[in-house]
């Protein structure tokens, strides 16, 4: 695709200012005053002129004055009621009736709005209110807990900037490995992790085929629709959010002091040693200075200390602060929206400020930007521009987060931080977190991002009244870029004789920035098409037909990725009743061959608005009741490979050989293509039933079955390795996923006293129904029946751990080192005395929960405000395999906790015998260390009070909140007690730590 | 406002035209995809095919994380308790654990020499556009090329063959979408497969010159290579376990394809201290990659160097070494086990032993090894420490400082002149030992020169003239001559002496230091060992042999691993 357009755009531009411009004549005034149906005056009724600035409101008595030239449209508008227009002949007294608006929620839908009779698919809202209840500063962790049918997980923990959570929209529905819903913002392809939440004003999730139609190949997965903030008609608002929170870790490893390490260390050296003689092992171990508890009293706190590693190198709070101005107005002819936000992130690290001239902590700092205008330029033209952009940068010390934090929870407390002489103290084996922080040097990450969307919509009811034209032209580009200055940090051991042992060596830091390759991205999209919109006494109907295509540049990483195709969608309802609505799309992915790469993909759905009908009308419990159902095709063309074209057989230049005395040219086949691959298919239904109650309670349930089909697999299993090659990927395999979901909300009023309880509930289970896998295989093998993310381990015998030698021969050989009593004892499912990866089983949960919950609390009462979000998982497993539960391994420290309950140490343990050593038996996968991670979390809590009108109005404010909220506050799960976050148990072990917020603002509006 | 609407027609219309129905093509210009013609017609990927096929070559340093072949024997024992070696030692192997399960890596090597000898047929890409010149400033390449592929096929094809003995040949390029064709593909037998293998390496033979062109050349095989691993190959099908009526002609043919080599006079011994540091020396006839490494350092140094101490020589390999100044028969006079490293001329025990083990007072990188009880290297002196109180000294680098990140060069050995001698004398004395003898004795003497020691006497042959003893030191001699050079492992299956010696623990020396210099010594028992004899084949892999039987095709799996 060539540039040619941006020329165009330009000229587009040039010619709507020119028209805004372009109108000078005579005036006249017009006076009139604006009534509602019942005669009754309005007052601040907007009261404008087409295609000119001029602008005036009605008083109280409803009267207004305007002047302009006659044969101008003047036109009257205001919230709650229908707009009217008037065009006067001359000067004139006008009387204008304004129709109260039935106010009718439009819920977003794919490339469009439905009411909610209308509405014939499964989707969830997030509304933008909720999304900035959570002080978080990457919006992907904001909306967990939120809309049904999403799951949200973190997976790593939060580390400014870095903290982006997986997405899965009803499951994971393929073991072909591309699972991510398709995420767009207005309408484009974008992630939206890093918008700000106050340039969002609507999120939503296309959960069943029909919502998803439209997307073809591309639906299967779910759609994450984001819509950003447009203008209105009205006078301007201006609003300014400050902010400012305290992050602060949630759950830390507690890790044995000094005496308790070593007491610990010489119990799994007895046990590691146990050929010795105990006069051996004393005179080998313990009489060894190093080995005795008793010298670790602190006298000498350089050679024998106690060092609380946690303590000494995290901080218990680290600020943050978000501040956004957006201004927000227009008229009939030109509405705007304009945001300015930052957010500023630190980090929780000590010792940052060792160095002159640069800092080592960790920090994060965002600006975005978004200008959107609508401006028609004629009766039947509207263009719509929205620019957004914004600035990431990431500033890290040089020593990754989770070696930092691997190393606090790696050392033990018998080391120092520094020794007697104010030197680094480490050995060979323990790396100090000093010199990892401090002496390493440091990281800059930028990020640089632009997105534009400019749309066209052109009214063509001369052509065919009803009919419009639509075009849409988003271009993104974004730059990624980096530098870094890197320094390295010798560390000193103290000997007992007091000498000194050297390992590494410092240098001081580097003078040049060494930098990263310059990354450039640019993506463009194009869509046009035709939207047909039109009532025929009680019937409406509604059809859209578009074209797109987008190409996605990225630098490494040609060709372009693109996609291209045609979509539809018609809908007929008749008299807010019955809706029925087809879908299609027949669209393509560059990732196929010619000729495998375009699908249709078509659904159908239907609506029924039940207590429309007579029988139920004005039944005074029954507000509302709705029956949905959808049924339909769509595809997923990300086929999770990160392997593209996998039609076409590729070679490889490189992989030479050494010969002579130089490497030799080289080259190589790749995996054998299979010409015929293709995306895969799902075949989906969803019913669903809408219900108000009492107009108080709304009751949305939904079940779904989805099918997955042509799941990309490799038929590794049931071919013979002598083909010599990696097999081909090939479409043979399928998944059934089924699930419900249900929200339930009531809100009302008493009086002053509002209130909200909105619950939903989310089960997603899925099983694999083919997958390439031979006969003959014991039971417990088959991955076919199975959840796509079920666990496999060992079963722990019921005694648990080898009680002596006997013990030990007289069960099952261990395929993963010699056993001594007090190692796990295996299950040996097959019997054959050998445990090996054919006696795993499938263990606990998937590792994607088949539940997610919400529950959100909210109330008000005059100008105060509560709002508390619960949310939590169910039915999710997951191996924990980290120093707190493996501790003393490579003489690392070990918890309490897991120290206490080991062989050898308690009475009735819980945990293998202790052992510095690596143990890849004890350490096997299995049901000892799968956990079950379900838990119920307080996810946000806020807290507001909006001042006295009486008294901000004076300051011409015309509202003005403050408030306080939390995030991530209090989570009551089984992990409690080891100090470790459910959701991501290594935060804090191997990863940065899990955060909680706590944060004030204020929020004003002018 | 007309303008506009037309600038809008316009803007459409150009869309319209823009995508055209080929805009999910790649982009020419920036698809840098190389297609298979491409390959084989361009004059560096065409060679690079068959360069790159050498990477399939398995490296004996490194193809058991750190552990090597020697510790599933009676060699050594590695200080990795939780090593994936050890199965072999707890009789723990079954079809799907075995860490030696090379089945698929070696086909993996066989696709690529058959999709490269397809091209160099009359009619194949390389032929037809010459990328690989018939003739080259007198070097013959494009039949240079031929034979290493055919060659290495023949390689692959004998890793499978001595692991598995029932295996399929393949000589063609397996269509996974054929699957007619890839399941008519059937397994021969253990002799068919030598006729094949022998075949493939007489055909590379005639097809490789006699000499390297140049130095470029350093590391692939000559003439005399493919003909070098007939003699081990035919060696192997002579033996007991594959020979089991004992048919001499067998012999025969394996000696008269090692004396090729010998009479060839292409290859010599070096010196003891550099057959494995220097690279591309006189007395090797084919190594892997001469690549820049520390590798085997950083997994076989005492712990005291940074190392992982991983190979620990047993106290059996140990003490089958002589002493020095003797001569076969007297070979353990003088011997004084209370002093068993000594440094007294007439008690010190013969060179390889220094350069094969570490022992307690070797000297590395200036400083003593210390092995005792107590010492930096010592039992239980940490987890990787040693288990036997011996560490591997044979192919270290002892000039290699880990603390400053040093490499040499060095490349994994698969077969050196003192084999093709070793294997000769093997040979000849299982054909006839009296016709043969002084040429045996001949040829092992060249080796017991090389190693300082006395050249056989008198009575030395009137022992050794008895076709059992002579085996004996045949056997002796292989052992020390090429131990952790993964032949142990194989020749006491081939000799099907595995289920008796591999019956018996191995041992280790434990070393207590009495003060002032003096050490005492105890063998203890360092490990246990148990063999199957189903383990003298491996099992076909049971994901192989489901296959097969899912696909209603027949396949032999060996005997016992059903």
């Amino acid at each position: 695709m060539n540039i040619n357009i941006k020329p165009t755009i330009l000229i587009l531009i040039f010619t709507v200012l020119f028209q805004v411009f372009s109108y000078a004549q005579e005036n006249a005034i017009i006076k009139g005053t604006v009534n509602d149906t019942d005669g009754k005056p309005i007052e601040k009724v907007v009261v404008s002129v087409l295609d000119e600035f001029t602008q005036v409101s009605t008083d109280e008595k409803g009267q207004f004055t305007i002047t302009t030239e006659p044969g101008k449209t003047i036109i009257f508008s205001k919230m709650g009621f229908k707009q009217q227009t008037y065009k006067p002949q001359n000067k004139e007294l006008v009387n204008i009736q304004l129709i109260k608006e039935v106010n009718e929620q439009l819920f977003q839908v794919a490339y469009g709005t439905r009411t909610k009779n209308e509405l014939t698919s499964a989707i969830s809202t997030i509304s933008a209110s909720d999304l900035s209840k959570a002080p978080v500063s990457t919006l992907g962790n904001a909306i967990q807990g939120f809309g049904s049918g999403l799951t949200v997980l973190r997976l790593i923990g939060a580390e400014p900037g870095w903290d982006l959570p997986v997405i899965f929209i009803r499951g994971d529905q393929t073991f072909g490995g591309g699972y991510a819903p398709l995420v767009l913002v207005d309408n484009v392809e974008r992630d939206f992790t890093q918008l700000d939440p106050e340039e969002i004003e609507s999120f939503t999730i296309l959960k069943d085929a029909a919502a998803t139609a439209m997307y073809g190949m591309r639906g299967a997965n779910g759609v994450i629709l984001v819509t950003t903030k447009k203008g209105f008609v009205g006078k301007p608002v201006i609003t300014l959010t400050a902010q400012y929170g305290i992050q602060s870790p949630t759950r830390l490893p507690e890790y044995a002091n000094a005496q308790e390490y070593v007491n610990y260390r010489n119990l799994a050296l007895r046990n590691d040693y146990n050929k010795l003689t105990d006069s051996e092992f004393n005179t080998l171990f313990l009489s060894d200075p190093k080995n005795n508890p008793d010298n670790y009293d602190g006298t000498n706190p350089y050679l024998y200390p106690n060092t609380d590693w946690y303590d000494s190198f995290l901080k218990s709070s680290a600020p943050q602060q978000s501040y956004k101005l957006s201004f927000r107005g227009g008229n009939e002819t030109a509405q705007y929206y304009i945001m300015l936000g930052a957010v500023n992130q630190e980090g929780l690290y000590k010792y940052t400020e060792e160095n002159q001239g640069f800092s080592t902590q960790n920090k994060f700092s965002r600006y975005n930007f978004r200008s959107t205008i609508d401006i028609k330029l004629s009766d039947d033209l509207k263009i719509g521009v929205n620019l957004g952009g914004r600035i990431e940068n990431r500033h890290v010390p040089n020593s990754g987060a989770s070696t930092i934090i691997s190393s606090l929870s790696k050392n033990p407390a018998t080391m120092p931080i520094f020794n007697a002489d104010s030197s680094i103290a480490g050995t060979s084996i323990y790396t100090n977190p000093y010199g990892l922080i401090a002496k390493t040097g440091f990281q800059d990450r930028f990020t640089r991002y632009v997105q534009g969307t400019t749309t066209l919509d052109w009214k063509l009811d001369n052509v065919l009244k009803g009919l419009s034209a639509n075009a849409l032209f988003g271009f993104d580009a974004y730059k990624l870029y980096g530098r870094s200055k890197s320094q390295s940090f010798a560390r000193y051991q103290q000997n007992t004789d007091g000498s000194y042992t050297q390992y590494g060596e410092s240098s001081s830091i580097g003078l040049e920035y060494s930098g990263w390759d310059d990354n450039f991205g640019l993506m463009m999209n194009y869509m046009f098409g035709f939207a047909y919109d039109r009532n025929f006494g009680l019937s409406h109907f509604a059809a859209d037909l578009k074209y797109m295509q987008s190409s996605r540049t990225e630098v490494g990483d040609n060709p372009d990725y693109r996609n291209q195709g045609v979509f539809g969608r018609a809908t007929y309802s008749y008299n807010s009743r019955y809706t029925a609505e087809l879908g299609f799309a027949y669209n393509g992915s560059e990732n196929f061959a010619k000729g495998e790469r375009f699908g249709f993909f078509p659904t159908l759905s239907a609506a029924w608005v039940a207590s429309n009908e007579g029988f139920l009308q004005d039944n005074d419990v029954v507000s509302f009741l709705k029956f949905r159902g959808s049924i339909g095709k769509v595809g997923n063309s990300n086929i999770g490979l990160n392997y593209r074209f996998p039609y076409e057989q590729k070679y490889y230049s490189g992989s030479g050989y050494y010969f002579g005395t130089a490497n030799s040219d080289g080259s190589y086949e790749g995996r054998i293509a299979n010409s015929d691959i293709t995306w895969e298919e799902s075949l989906s239904g969803n019913i669903g039933v809408e219900i108000g109650l009492l107009k108080t309670v709304e009751l949305d349930i939904d079940i779904f079955s989805n099918n997955r089909q042509q799941v990309i697999t490799e038929r590794s299993n049931t071919l013979p390795s002598i083909i010599g090659q990696d097999l081909p990927y090939e479409n043979n395999g399928s998944v059934a996923t089924k699930g419900f979901e249900l929200t339930v909300a009531h809100q009302n009023k008493v009086g002053d006293f509002s209130y909200l309880i909105k619950g939903t509930v989310s089960f997603a289970n899925n099983e694999i129904t083919a997958k390439d896998e031979v006969a003959g295989l014991n039971e417990w093998e088959y991955r076919t029946g199975q959840s796509v993310t079920q666990q496999w381990g060992l079963e722990v015998n019921s005694d648990k751990f080898f009680k002596d030698q006997t013990d030990i021969d007289n069960w099952a050989q261990s395929s993963y080192g010699t056993v001594q009593p007090g190692d796990v004892k295996y299950v040996d499912q097959n019997g054959d005395n050998i445990i090996d990866s054919q006696d795993y089983i499938p263990l606990g949960k998937p590792w994607v929960p088949e539940w997610n919950f919400g529950l959100n609390l909210g109330c008000g009462y005059k100008g105060f405000d509560f709002n508390i979000l619960l949310t939590g998982i169910a039915n999710r497993s997951q191996f924990i395999s980290n120093n707190v539960f493996w501790g003393l391994q490579n003489n690392n420290n070990i918890t309490t906790e897991v120290a206490q309950n080991a062989w050898g140490v308690s009475e009735n343990p819980t945990y293998p015998r202790l052992t510095t050593q690596l143990n890849k038996h004890n350490y096997q996968a299995s049901s000892l260390w799968l956990k079950n991670v379900d838990f119920l979390r307080i996810q946000t809590l806020e807290i507001g009070y909006n001042l006295p009108k009486s008294l901000v109005n004076k300051a011409n404010i015309s509202n003005a909140r403050i408030f306080a909220n939390g995030y991530n506050l209090f989570s009551f799960d089984s992990l409690r007690k080891y100090n470790l976050s459910a959701e991501v148990p290594n935060a804090g072990v191997t990863l940065y730590p899990e955060i909680r917020v706590m944060n004030i603002g204020v929020s004003l509006n002018f | 406002m007309k303008n506009f609407k037309n600038i809008l027609l316009a803007t459409i219309v150009l869309l319209i035209t823009q995508s055209c129905a080929d805009f999910l093509d790649k982009d020419a210009e920036v698809d840098t995809k190389l297609t298979y013609e491409q390959i084989f017609s361009d004059v560096h990927y065409a060679p690079g095919f068959l360069n790159n096929i050498y990477n399939n070559l398995p490296d004996g340093y490194t193809r058991f994380g750190g552990a090597m072949l020697a510790a599933a024997c009676d060699e050594a024992v590695c200080s990795d308790a939780g090593a994936t070696i050890n199965l072999f030692n707890k009789n723990a192997i079954n079809a799907t654990n075995n860490p030696d399960d090379v089945w698929e890596s070696m086909y993996y090597g066989i696709r690529k020499c058959n999709i490269f000898l397809n091209e160099l047929e009359p009619d194949g890409i390389i032929t037809t556009t010459n990328s690989i010149p018939v003739d080259d400033d007198g070097v013959k390449v494009r039949d240079y090329y031929k034979g290493q592929a055919l060659f290495l096929r023949g390689f692959f094809h004998f890793e499978l063959l001595k692991r598995y003995g029932n295996i399929f040949y393949v000589t063609k390029v397996l269509d996974p979408f054929n699957e007619d064709e890839l399941f008519s593909e059937e397994q021969i037998t253990f002799d068919e497969a030598v006729e094949k293998i022998v075949a493939d390496l007489d055909s590379a033979a005639l097809l490789m010159p006699e000499k390297l062109p140049d130095e470029s050349y350093n590391g692939r095989p000559i003439k005399w290579t493919p003909l070098a691993y007939k003699s081990r190959v035919l060696l192997y099908a002579a033996s007991p376990l594959n020979n089991p009526t004992n048919d001499k002609e067998k012999w025969l043919r394996a000696a008269n394809a090692a004396e090729v080599i010998i009479e060839s006079k292409k290859y010599t011994l070096t010196t003891l201290s550099t057959i494995f540091t220097s690279i591309y020396n006189s007395e090797i006839i084919f190594a892997a990659s001469a690549s820049k490494r520390n590798d085997i350092e950083k997994y076989n140094y005492p712990v005291s160097y940074e190392g992982s101490g991983l190979m620990n020589p047993s106290e059996d390999l140990v003490a089958a070494f002589g002493m020095s100044a003797k001569t076969y028969k007297n070979r353990f006079n003088d011997y004084n086990s209370a002093d068993p490293y000594s440094l007294v001329n007439t008690k010190k025990r013969e060179d390889r032993l220094k350069y094969t083990v570490l022992y307690n007072g070797s000297t590395l990188k200036d400083t003593i090894v210390a092995s005792y009880i107590g010492g930096k290297d010592g039992l239980f002196s940490s987890s990787n420490a040693t288990k036997t109180g011996y560490y591997m000294r044979k192919f270290i680098d002892p000039s290699l400082d880990l603390a400053k990140g040093n490499q040499s060069q060095r490349a994994w050995v698969f077969m050196r002149y003192a084999e093709i001698l070793l294997n000769y004398a093997e040979a000849l004395n299982e054909y006839d030992n009296s016709a043969n003898f002084s040429e045996i004795a001949k040829t092992l003497d060249e080796l017991r020169n090389r190693s300082n020691l006395r050249t056989f006497d008198a009575s030395d042959k009137t022992l050794l003239k008895d076709q059992g003893e002579m085996r004996k030191y045949i056997k002796l001699e292989r052992r020390l001559e090429l131990a952790f050079e993964e032949h142990r492992f194989w020749d006491l299956r081939r000799w099907k002496d595995a289920e008796e010696v591999l019956n018996n623990p191995v041992n280790g020396m434990r070393i207590a230091n009495e003060g002032d210099g003096n050490y005492s010594y105890t063998v203890f028992e360092a490990d246990s060992r148990v063999f199957d004899t189903k383990m003298y084949w491996y099992p076909i892999p049971r994901t192989e042999i489901l296959k097969y039987r899912s696909a209603g095709k027949t396949i032999v799996q060996n005997p016992g691993w059903e």
